[in-house]
């Protein structure tokens, strides 16, 4: 779900965080953006697939054989996904510093 | 009742443009299945509510002619999921909001926010016990101006602050953040 600016929207972004670690299912990764987010992000199912769906078509994940379940469609980074991970957590890391120099949030939380 | 909770959710696909449903749907009601199974009913009311939103709202994004090239009949019959469901979760007992307890004139909230558990005692409209962590705070720790109420650290500074509002019965602070999960008591907010 890249912008024009190639930012990722919250959800595309933590669904590729999440799957920096290996490929997942559509549940899993439900659950694992909540405990990632402690709760502050709970994609619900429609959201989840709208947007596997664009990253599907972007080329930033793909399909993957899934090592537990056979009947679960599994997900995983292509290459361009990393790199697109990457560029979004440089590009929100930067924002982190900024907003932590004016003082927006506390130097402990980082 | 978590049955009729699944058609409903599966009704709600029908919005979906077919080579999307074909592609997800299947799997969409697997997940929803999957996640009304670990909630209490009523918050499974509120689950379908919510993830039917999230089906209108995921259909519009792919079609954005969708509302006019939907059948009669499949709109009335997620408006009458969505209404029983509300309806459903107005009755509902058993949803936890605070205040969790309430006795006589006496208030105890307990809540939880990134950094962990705090709870306040409140009788008359004063505090008269808190805790961090099931910890209790010293009296002299709670500090409290109308229905401003601020936990202090050893060294004075602010590590929780919350407003109690009267009228309404109940609680509002500012989230501590998960950085301070295990110090919270000594966890200074920004000021």
């Amino acid at each position: 779900m890249a912008q024009n600016n190639d930012t990722l929207t919250p959800l595309s972004a933590a669904i590729l965080f999440a799957l920096a670690d290996g490929a997942s299912h559509g549940y899993a990764l439900i659950r694992e953006i909540e405990a990632l987010t402690e709760g502050d992000m709970q994609p619900n199912t429609g959201s989840m697939y709208l947007a596997l769906h664009r990253l599907l078509e972007e080329g930033l994940i793909s399909e993957s054989d899934g090592p537990e379940d056979a009947r679960r469609r599994y997900y995983k980074l292509t290459p361009v996904g990393r790199e697109a991970a990457r560029k979004e957590a440089r590009r929100l890391a930067q924002l982190v510093r900024v907003a932590s120099a004016k003082r927006l949030i506390p130097r402990a939380a980082l | 009742m978590k049955r009729g909770l699944k058609f409903l959710f599966g009704v709600s696909l029908r919005l979906l443009p077919g080579g999307f449903r074909r592609c997800y749907g299947r799997e969409m009601e697997d997940v929803f299945a999957a996640r009304i199974e670990e909630m209490p009913l009523p918050r499974a009311f509120l689950a379908v509510v919510m993830e039917m939103i999230g089906v209108v709202t995921a259909a519009a994004s792919l079609r954005p002619a969708v509302a006019a090239s939907l059948r009669p009949r499949t709109l009335g019959t997620i408006a009458a999921g969505c209404a029983l469901a509300a309806i459903l979760l107005q009755a509902a007992p058993s949803i936890p909001l605070p205040p969790t307890g309430q006795v006589r004139d006496s208030i105890h909230f307990t809540a939880h926010d990134p950094a962990g558990e705090f709870s306040i005692t409140m009788k008359g409209g004063r505090t008269i016990a808190a805790t961090i962590d099931n910890v209790p705070v010293a009296r002299e720790r709670v500090v409290q101006a109308g229905d401003s109420i601020r936990f202090l650290a050893p060294g004075g500074e602010i590590v929780l602050a919350l407003s109690y509002h009267a009228g309404t019965g109940r609680i509002e602070w500012e989230a501590r953040q998960s950085s301070c999960r295990g110090k919270a008591a000594t966890c200074v907010m920004l000021q």
